[in-house]
């Protein structure tokens, strides 16, 4: 396992346990496609919620929330969709970012979560 | 859900019926507006977002299909924010939709959910009239010019919630009602009169000529002799307008935008005084 995966894998544990906290009902994590990846598919009451998990260490330069450029946002929308036509899902949905920045020891320092992230963006 | 809501549009100097239906998918939030509209009503989709989160009302969390019917008309104008808006909020439940096929709605909206006044509404209320809907729901600034038509209630709302309190509990808003004989006097007043022209004698029998007997005239003589003054005079002795023709002028105003804001009726004779400059076509 390389170092980059490690982050991100030990982020998206934090951030579970983080939804769990939030009384989120976590449905699936990491569903992969030939398209791309969904980290977190989570059910918010009756919305369902998909959620990108970034972990940055402390000390760079980019917020990890601020981090989702273009074509990720692309990909997430498409990914999004694809996930909703392929397991036949219906109702509400959104996508909300968390962002976890770690200290130098690899500790979790903060955790943001900002929900329906992209409203109003035109993909 | 689906949901059908009636607006009005203006093709020409007559109106017509625009169905906004309203569909909801699954998906991230997007409005994607069909049936050939223009930049304006592209837009709508925003000042739409804005105003009903402003209102009070939940926004939807899926994909939002629009279509304006007939879909091969150009569809042009502000007027459809508040259709589209109340599209929305009736496939989200939040607006009975019994009521709303009874009524139709024109108007545009600014982002905290005012009202705002629209171009060519009396066109637009006698398309309704002849549609037979029970009413229209319009700008309160509209609402002289829509009551012209007699017929059809004309219900003037000056915000989003009203209408929604409205179409819910039927009440709050009241039909705005106008006096034709008050707005539409026999005796229409001019700011000048034929009688202020002083001397000129011949000119003067040469205009009463014309006026009664419907002929072209023509005014030759030096700068500042008066056949301008004589002409802006000529409409003050010219036969008094009949209703048909003021609501004629009235539609013309009206689609052009240049109604006076109040009153809404054009009871004179308009006087034009095109330069002479200008070419033929």
């Amino acid at each position: 396992m390389s170092f980059t995966i490690d982050r991100g894998k030990f982020g998206e544990d934090k951030a579970v346990e983080y939804l769990k906290e939030k009384k989120f009902e976590i449905i699936e994590r990491n569903y992969k496609s030939q398209y791309g990846e969904v980290d977190i598919v989570a059910r918010d009451r009756k919305e369902f919620v998909f959620i990108e998990v970034r972990t940055f260490f402390e000390g760079n330069l980019v917020k990890p929330v601020e981090s989702v450029f273009r074509d990720k946002r692309k990909r997430l929308l498409f990914m999004v969709q694809h996930y909703i036509n392929y397991r036949g899902i219906e109702g509400e949905c959104r996508i909300d970012l968390i962002g976890i920045r770690l200290n130098k020891d690899g500790e979790v320092k903060r955790i943001k979560h900002v929900e329906d992230a992209f409203w109003g963006h035109r993909y | 859900m689906l949901s059908k809501v009636y607006s009005l549009a203006v093709l020409g100097l007559d109106g017509y019926v625009v169905e906004v239906e309203t569909d909801f998918g699954t998906g991230v939030f997007s409005i994607s507006i069909v049936g050939l509209p223009d930049v304006a009503v592209k837009e709508s989709r925003d000042r739409v977002t804005a105003a009903i989160k402003n209102s009070g009302f939940k926004h939807p969390r899926c994909r939002v299909t629009v279509n304006l019917a007939p879909a091969d008309i150009k569809k042009q104008g502000p007027a459809y924010d508040l259709p589209i808006s109340l599209g929305i909020l009736a496939s989200q439940g939040f607006v009975k939709t019994n009521s709303l096929g009874e009524y139709a709605l024109i108007g545009e909206l600014s982002l905290d959910g005012t009202i705002k006044p629209v171009n060519g509404v009396l066109p637009m209320c006698l398309s309704a009239r002849r549609r037979g809907f029970k009413g229209v729901i319009l700008p309160r600034e509209n609402a002289d010019e829509g009551a012209l038509v007699q017929g059809v209630d004309v219900m003037p709302a000056s915000s989003l919630e009203e209408i929604v309190d409205f179409l819910n509990t039927g009440n709050t808003i009241k039909s705005h009602k106008v006096d034709l004989k008050k707005i539409f006097p026999d005796e229409p007043s001019y700011e000048f009169d034929f009688s202020d022209v002083k001397g000129q004698a011949h000119v003067k029998r040469a205009l009463e000529i014309a006026a009664a007997g419907g002929h072209n005239i023509i005014m030759v003589g030096p700068p500042g002799s008066g056949k301008t003054m004589l002409a802006k005079r000529l409409p003050t002795i010219m036969p008094s307008l009949s209703l048909e023709e003021a609501l004629e002028i009235t539609k013309l105003y009206s689609v052009a935008g240049l109604l006076p804001s109040k009153g809404g009726l054009i009871n004179t004779r308009p006087f034009r005084s095109p330069h002479h400059t200008m070419s033929f076509a």
